[in-house]
């Protein structure tokens, strides 16, 4: 019978092995928070477009929040609806 | 979503920059006076009239070149990876020597299309800019248009556009050489 022995005087290799399911979590978890704000910086202009298209002319040169429409007005779209020229381009 | 930039239309999407970008009423310059930053001349000052351009240009570039890594990513081979970690190759090794070697020739291919667009760009340049300020921001087609169409003078516009053409072939040869290489070694 033979009997196996063990150099305790080896030398060992002191690598950290990270759980791969650990690592995708991490992953996961850092590109959706880029994916977030790359979201976030290529929607900016529609989503300014969309708001200016929802202010009054008014509103557009007042000094307040550019961000928010404090009077909605769908004036521009009616505006565009009722366009003989607008209507002969689409 | 993300392809939101590429569906619009750039001459209204600049636009749309344009009017962030705007001296008087910039929603940039609203949202950062909360942080205490002074207004920014985004398209008055040279410098930051290229960074807006440069900014416009990757948010209009960006999807592409996503669509672009997306694809490549996904032709990866699983197998790769988890070898690579069976041998103890972090994160970044992985990256290093198994993602990027794998996608050579499409970052090659998309870096050489880019240049190319970017260089024949007109859109941005002209509706953000239009050059500007003291003509520090234009670009081949919009200083050929400034010449050739404003200036009227045609021939000179017509050697302005050309001009870019040696220096994208070389670029075009040296890329593509590359990628056929690498393709013959494959």
């Amino acid at each position: 019978m033979s009997t196996v022995t063990i150099d305790k005087a080896a030398p060992t290799r002191n690598v950290k092995y990270g759980s791969m399911s650990r690592d995708r979590t991490w992953a996961l978890r850092w590109s959706y928070f880029f994916l977030t704000l790359f979201a976030v910086f290529s929607l900016l202009p529609p989503i300014y477009m969309l708001i200016t298209s929802l202010k009054g002319s008014a509103e557009i040169s007042a000094a307040t929040n550019p961000w928010w429409v404090f009077h909605p007005t769908l004036e521009n779209y009616a505006g565009l609806l009722t366009s003989n020229q607008f209507c002969d381009f689409s | 979503m993300l392809l939101v930039p590429w569906v619009i239309p750039p001459a209204m999407s600049t636009l749309a920059w344009l009017w962030l970008f705007d001296p008087s009423y910039s929603a940039f310059n609203y949202t950062l006076s909360f942080f205490g930053i002074g207004p920014i001349p985004w398209t008055g000052d040279a410098d930051w009239a290229r960074f807006s351009v440069i900014l416009v240009n990757v948010w209009y570039g960006a999807p592409f070149f996503m669509i672009m890594y997306l694809a490549s990513l996904k032709s990866v081979p699983e197998q790769l990876y988890e070898a690579a970690a069976i041998d103890g190759a972090n994160w970044w090794q992985r990256i290093w020597y198994i993602t990027l070697p794998m996608m050579r020739n499409i970052i090659a291919i998309t870096t050489l299309f880019s240049l190319i667009v970017t260089f024949a760009n007109f859109d941005i340049v002209r509706i953000l800019t239009a050059g500007g300020p003291l003509d520090h921001t234009h670009i081949f087609a919009t200083w050929a248009f400034r010449i050739g169409i404003e200036g009227s003078d045609i021939p000179l516009g017509a050697s302005v556009s050309l001009f870019m053409v040696p220096i994208l072939a070389i670029a075009a040869v040296f890329i593509l050489r590359d990628v056929n290489k690498r393709g013959n070694e494959a």
